[in-house]
């Protein structure tokens, strides 16, 4: 045997001993599904307005999955320290409420917050769990959630219509400058 | 005695314009987005991920082996919780025993992990999965002592839904 049919005999062997050792390793990493990020924050929401951002599911599965996106009040003991329930999941709305995702794929997930304008919803600190839930598998059934961290701006935390209170302030001072101005036809009338 | 009079009003109408303008600065607050990051996904997974139960009769037991692995780099916390088992015209209640149309499921963790009653309401199940590691826990479905059972080839179908949060 010469010193290239040695080198034919051993790559075919040493390529089916890594094959071997690395397809349960390749298995391990895509198997499941995922929803990222873990966490999410949105600080300083005003009432009336709305944020976007967005979260990924991912299919790390070798067929394709369904995905049902929802919004979930958590119970009270889950809850981050100093976060209160969200009052209302309406605040929360998905741009694709169905995920239909092929094998090894994954798709952005846009999610709009929305807080009233109307409601003492201000100042407050809640949280909601963004919830992706795969469809059934015989009896069994995942469901994984990212946090959404959510806190609404101060301001209007008083329900205060600045420009109502600047309006009134302004008629006031004019009218009591207007008095001022005119105390000594006042005192005069009054007699 | 005109530019006297008309001081105050000019004051006032600064007075007047100011106070929305300065509420309307406080209205420009910024609204701050922060994500954990690309890399921090929840991501677990149930090996397997199906169980059928093939010929399913009444006052029997069906166990199974799983293995909750969190592929994920961060902490998971994750509940259990299940549903009636339904069947066309019927329904086998889920309790934490079996009886007359109702039926249990249990779970037992490996370890410390704990075993307990599957119920209707989310139960605590592994807590504190750290990131790459994995747990052995098995389901036990115990099927109604009397009452009524799929015919040949009929589907009774339950839910058991293993939910996972960031910690």
């Amino acid at each position: 045997m010469n010193g290239n049919g040695w080198l034919k005999r051993v790559i075919p062997v040493l390529l089916a001993i890594l094959t071997l050792y690395a397809t349960p390793a390749l298995a391990q990493e895509a198997e499941g599904w995922a929803i990222s990020p873990g966490e999410a924050r949105v600080d300083g929401l005003l009432l009336g307005e709305s944020a976007n951002f967005s979260v990924t599911v991912i299919n790390n599965e070798d067929s394709p999955l369904t995905f049902t996106m929802s919004a979930e009040i958590p119970e009270a003991d889950k809850l981050r320290p100093g976060h209160e329930p969200i009052p209302d999941t309406n605040w929360i709305t998905f741009d694709v409420p169905l995920v239909e995702l092929d094998a090894y794929s994954r798709q952005e997930v846009i999610v709009t917050v929305a807080i009233p304008s109307n409601g003492d919803w201000g100042g407050r600190n809640y949280e909601c769990w963004l919830r992706a839930t795969s469809e059934a598998m015989g009896i069994l059934q995942v469901e994984l959630d990212c946090r959404l961290l959510l806190s609404t701006s101060a301001a209007y935390a008083r329900g205060i219509d600045w420009t109502l209170v600047g309006v009134i302030a302004g008629v006031v001072v004019v009218a009591v400058a207007m008095i001022y101005s005119n105390r000594r036809t006042i005192k005069k009338w009054a007699g | 005695m005109k530019i006297k009079g008309l001081l105050p009003i000019v004051l006032a109408a600064v007075l007047a314009v100011a106070i929305p303008l300065v509420a309307l600065a406080n209205d420009d607050a910024t609204i701050t987005i922060t994500m954990s990051g690309p890399a921090v996904a929840i991501d677990i997974e149930v090996e397997p991920a199906e169980w059928a139960i093939e010929s399913v009769q009444l006052n029997s037991s069906y166990a199974k082996d799983f293995r909750l692995v969190n592929h994920g780099s961060v902490r998971v916390d994750t509940t259990i919780v299940g549903t009636d088992a339904e069947g066309s015209g019927y329904r086998w209640r889920l309790r934490a025993f079996s009886g007359n149309n109702m039926y249990e499921i249990e779970y037992d963790i490996e370890g410390f992990g704990g075993t307990g009653n599957v119920t209707m309401i989310p139960t605590d199940f592994v807590l504190d999965l750290e990131g790459g590691q994995s747990k052995n826990f098995s389901l036990t479905v115990k099927t109604p002592s009397s009452g009524d059972s799929p015919g040949g080839g009929e589907a009774i179908q339950a839910i058991v839904t293993i939910h996972a949060v960031q910690g």
